[in-house]
């Protein structure tokens, strides 16, 4: 399916807030939003599976808020440092 | 090609909102309407536009309330002259001696002030209006509401229940000060009726992007003992719940809903519809107002008196995961 077909879809939900970001296996409950320096959207959640307690933070970005792309996992419980050095990447762009 | 009837529901039960739009804008519009059950299926009755604009009351059928079917209109409008000319607007049915028994509100003209009229039926397909000579079974005194024969801007929205032998009447009007009021009528047949004069009043907000400005469309059931109203107004869908059916509690604000009717079937399964708007739009006005959207149907759980919205699947299938 094509971004276009994508997002026709998107708006074709009746509800007036549409499911823009479906993951497959886990379902999506606390999560934030952060416009990046590169233009993107990014969402980061902690994916939830029934019966598990969540141990990672997953991370998806969309160039409109619409088209989301996974990316994941961005990282897990026991890998904080790498998160870290990630977020100080960023800032010194 | 066209899809099956179970092709149909799994496609509206899979949709991603809680409340499913089960009969949607390809089929028609939705705005005000009730749904009855009848001895053969469920039946919707509806306006497909917003006031003042509806000319018929339009018809459709279901069986498992998720597939509809759109029929021939069931009620059309009055000849020139009758009090149901220029609208047929929101209605409420009952059944009392046998016969389903349809209030509606109406208009003779374009710029009457509404009033209410009776149909009857036998079936629910086959409406006859009564008394039959073109005029409307109630109109509020002239006293309290300020009533005049054009220009009254809100007088609308009857809702009827049996009530220890005889039919109460919840209507929404205008005081004499242009307040917006829940008003209460009586009756013993339906086609006469006692005014008993507003049983809530509300002092508008005015908002030109934000409705209503004051009460639309109430609802009043029992539940477990319990009379509960629901009506919209500023804020969104509200209720309120009272030992009997005319003292009501603490208003608590439920959410964006539209035209809501509050209903269970045969099961004990309860259910809330929506209807016109997109669900999570509240009553917007332009240039949010379009487009116009078609009915939802969500579910309703009860805790300890609380009515709890969720997912039209988890009513009908069970709670979801």
């Amino acid at each position: 399916m094509t971004t276009e077909e994508r997002k026709r879809q998107l708006f074709a939900q009746p509800s007036a807030a549409k499911e823009v970001y479906r993951p497959d296996g886990h379902y999506l409950n606390g999560h934030i939003i952060v416009r990046g320096p590169d233009d993107l959207w990014h969402l980061y959640y902690s994916p939830m599976v029934p019966g598990n307690f969540p141990n990672s933070n997953h991370h998806a970005t969309s160039e409109d808020l619409q088209d989301v792309m996974e990316d994941w996992p961005w990282a897990r419980g026991d890998e904080w440092p790498k998160m870290r050095s990630r977020h100080a990447a960023v800032k010194r762009r | 090609m066209s899809k099956t009837h179970a092709e149909r529901r799994k496609a509206i039960l899979a949709q991603p909102g809680a409340m499913k739009e089960v009969y949607g804008p390809d089929q028609d519009t939705v705005n005000p309407h009730t749904i009855v059950r009848g001895p053969d299926a469920w039946h919707l009755f509806y306006g497909a536009f917003p006031g003042r604009h509806n000319l018929e009351k339009r018809h459709a059928t279901s069986d498992d309330l998720v597939v509809w079917t759109r029929q021939e209109p069931a009620l059309l409008r009055g000849d020139p002259g009758d009090c149901d000319h220029a609208e047929v607007s929101e209605a409420s049915i009952v059944k009392h001696d046998g016969r389903w028994h349809m209030m509606y509100a109406c208009q003779p003209e374009p710029d009457s002030s509404r009033r209410f009229a009776l149909a009857v039926s036998d079936d629910l397909w086959t409406w006859e209006k009564v008394p039959g000579d073109g005029s409307p079974v109630f109109i509020p005194p002239r006293g309290w509401s300020g009533w005049t024969e054009k220009g009254v801007l809100e007088c609308k929205d009857p809702w009827v229940i049996p009530y220890e032998g005889r039919f109460l009447m919840y209507f929404v009007c205008q005081n004499r000060w242009g307040d917006s009021c829940i008003a209460l009528a009586e009756s013993d047949d339906m086609v006469h009726w006692e005014d008993r004069g507003p049983l809530m009043v509300f002092q508008r907000i005015e908002n030109s992007m934000q409705g209503p400005s004051g009460f639309e469309v109430p609802r009043v059931f029992m539940h477990d003992g319990r009379y509960y109203i629901f009506v919209m107004n500023f804020w969104g869908l509200q209720y309120a719940s009272g030992d009997d059916p005319f003292h009501f509690g603490e208003w608590t604000v439920l959410g964006p809903w539209h035209g809501s009717s509050v209903f269970s079937d045969e099961e004990g399964r309860w259910f809330i519809t929506h209807a016109l708007r997109p669900f999570g739009k509240p009553s917007t006005k332009r240039p949010y107002l379009e487009p116009f959207r078609g009915l939802c149907i969500g579910g309703i759980v009860w805790s300890e008196g609380v009515p709890v919205p969720v997912d039209l699947n988890d009513v009908l299938e069970g709670p979801v995961g």
